[in-house]
């Protein structure tokens, strides 16, 4: 009987431990093999009109984390190649590169395919880790005798620890954290700002059918995610099978990611290929150049625009420039939070 | 004691499973699935990017892109209505082709009612919804379906995409008389979406002629019209 009482009381103590524990823990700092885990939450800051943050893309985001990652995307010894990540993301340049040609990291937390040809269809931390195993082939070997990486690793999981899975998901925390939502277009959807005549002119080529560029990059993420053949080439070969590398489907041939034009006019060059400098080619390419195969877009067809092409004066061009312009968040390439 | 053992553990592991976020399972409701299958006349299944499909004009197109909206739901149940919250996105191509409706009451129901588009969204919505936004300088909403694929011309493959949606257009309407015998805790509600119909609902919708509905409002009406009888009930259970 005394020990059955015995038993009861363990049993009890055993509840309320286990109650307390499984909630939500109100004191970040965990204790764990000698280390301090920091488990601090990070929100972010979306600006309004932005979607919800898709599912697959939802990370826990931890503030030990995001230094970590960001410590991380600024050095070069992750990759056996000697580049980091900001050797082709750079944030003067709007975390892309002009010389390289490389995609943006501006609101990738909204992405659901991933480079130029689709490779990663699915989320930012399956994205971060190809970069880490495939594209740098990462040796974590070569930080972890880093002081200062011990800590942080220490702070963020725990453990001194430094495997690929962890710098890929820090990496990915800290990307997630790159949102740009304080461009002149942005602040002018919150009424903060108001366009030139140019501008709105601009706006209001690309928003109708007149320019037609909303289908493909709808606002607000100036991207609908999706891929399509708009018509740069008309033979196809291995160097711009596009999706179809990936796909097997023929239906997939020439067909790119539609990149986000938030900060376009600091990503040049332009296309999968860079083939275009400046944003006046990209213009003229879109008014007149369009050039027919069997897997060019429906829209790209539209209104005989292969015979006569969208027939933009140039003032027409002009402002359409002007708008793309707006679309530049200088409050974005020097943020320190970034560095 | 082994009895005695197992009654703690048993309360270690209900406490564990019950004392944090929890998904609220309400009696006496149920999830209901709503999917759909695709047709085109004799075609009992939807073969994408395939110049298969003959239209009333004759036309033989293929389908490249199908993505609409579905929203405004509601049960009926001997004259009473049930509404539900909520707009979907559906895209069957990346396989986005189920609506979860949740807390449905666990009454028998006889018919079913629901838009193809919606201009009032409300709320945050995800970037597959984003994506059907219809810009205010041509009238605001929401793109209600994309439809678009290609037809051939003279031997040549041409596109061709069928648009419609934003103010001031008015959703489709569908109301479904359907058996709705609520007895678990989910069913699934097949729905048969017939592809050939928005070509010929009412009207024959000429793609080779008018292969482009956008910014023609005349077209975009036609399409709605005809859409109107493009789905029906096929099964419950």
């Amino acid at each position: 009987m005394k020990y059955r009482g015995n038993f009861l009381i363990r049993g009890l103590i055993l509840v309320i431990v286990t109650f307390f524990f499984n909630c939500k823990k109100k004191n970040n700092n965990v204790f764990i093999n000698e280390c301090i885990i920091d488990t601090t939450s990070y929100y972010l800051n979306l600006p309004p009109f932005f979607p919800k943050i898709p599912s697959y893309n939802l990370l826990q985001l931890k503030k030990a984390k995001i230094e970590l990652g960001k410590k991380l995307y600024y050095d070069s010894r992750i990759s056996i190649f000697g580049k980091s990540c900001s050797s082709c993301h750079v944030q003067e340049q709007a975390f892309s590169n002009n010389s390289v040609n490389s995609q943006h990291h501006i609101n990738l937390i909204f992405n659901k395919n991933f480079l130029w040809d689709g490779k990663i269809q699915t989320g930012i931390l399956d994205v971060m880790e190809f970069e880490v195993n495939d594209f740098f082939k990462t040796n974590p070997d070569a930080i972890s005798s880093d002081e200062e990486y011990k800590k942080m690793f220490c702070r963020a999981y725990g453990t001194y620890e430094i495997t690929n899975e962890k710098i890929a998901e820090c990496l990915a925390q800290f990307i997630s954290t790159i949102v740009s939502g304080n461009s002149k277009f942005e602040r002018y959807l919150r009424a903060e700002y108001t366009m030139t005549d140019e501008e709105y002119n601009g706006f209001n080529i690309f928003v109708t059918e007149k320019g037609d560029c909303f289908h493909c990059h709808t606002l607000p993420l100036m991207t609908d995610n999706s891929f399509r053949n708009i018509g740069l080439d008309s033979i196809f070969n291995s160097t711009n099978w596009g999706l179809f590398e990936h796909t097997k489907n023929y239906a997939d041939i020439g067909k790119y990611k539609v990149p986000s034009l938030i900060n376009v006019a600091l990503t040049q060059p332009y296309m999968h290929d860079g083939r275009f400098q400046t944003l006046e080619e990209v213009i003229n390419f879109y008014d007149h150049g369009i050039k027919y195969s069997s897997t060019l877009d429906p829209i790209m067809m539209k209104n005989n625009r292969l015979q006569v092409g969208l027939q933009l004066t140039e003032k027409e061009k002009s402002d359409l420039k002007a708008f793309l312009l707006t679309l530049t968040d200088s409050s974005l390439l020097n943020n320190s939070i970034y560095r | 004691m082994v009895k005695f053992k197992i009654k703690w553990f048993g309360v270690f592991c209900s406490i564990i499973f019950s004392s944090c976020n929890k998904t609220e399972i309400q009696p006496g409701y149920a999830s209901i699935y709503i999917t759909f299958q695709y047709t085109f006349g004799s075609h009992q299944s939807l073969q994408w990017d395939s110049l298969l499909y003959v239209t009333c004009n004759q036309d033989t197109i293929s389908f490249s892109r199908l993505e609409y909206i579905l929203s405004n739901f509601a049960f009926y149940s001997k004259g009473k209505i049930y509404k539900q919250k909520g707009s979907f996105y559906i895209n069957p191509k990346e396989n986005k082709n189920i609506v979860k409706i949740d807390s449905v009451l666990g009454i028998n129901y006889d018919s079913i009612s629901f838009t193809i588009g919606d201009n009032h969204l409300q709320g945050i919505y995800d970037i597959d919804i984003m994506s059907m936004f219809w810009p205010d300088m041509m009238g605001g909403g929401y793109h209600f379906l994309k439809l678009e694929g290609y037809y051939t011309h003279n031997t040549m493959k041409m596109g061709y995409a069928m648009h419609a949606g934003g103010f001031p257009l008015s959703p489709i309407k569908y109301t479904l008389k359907c058996p709705i015998t609520i007895s678990h805790l989910s069913h699934t509600l097949t729905l048969n979406h017939k592809l050939d119909k928005w070509f010929d609902g009412t009207s024959c919708y000429k793609v080779s002629s008018y292969n482009y509905s956008m910014g023609v409002d005349s077209l975009m009406i036609k399409i709605l019209q005809n859409g109107k009888f493009c789905i029906n009930f096929l099964q419950f259970k």
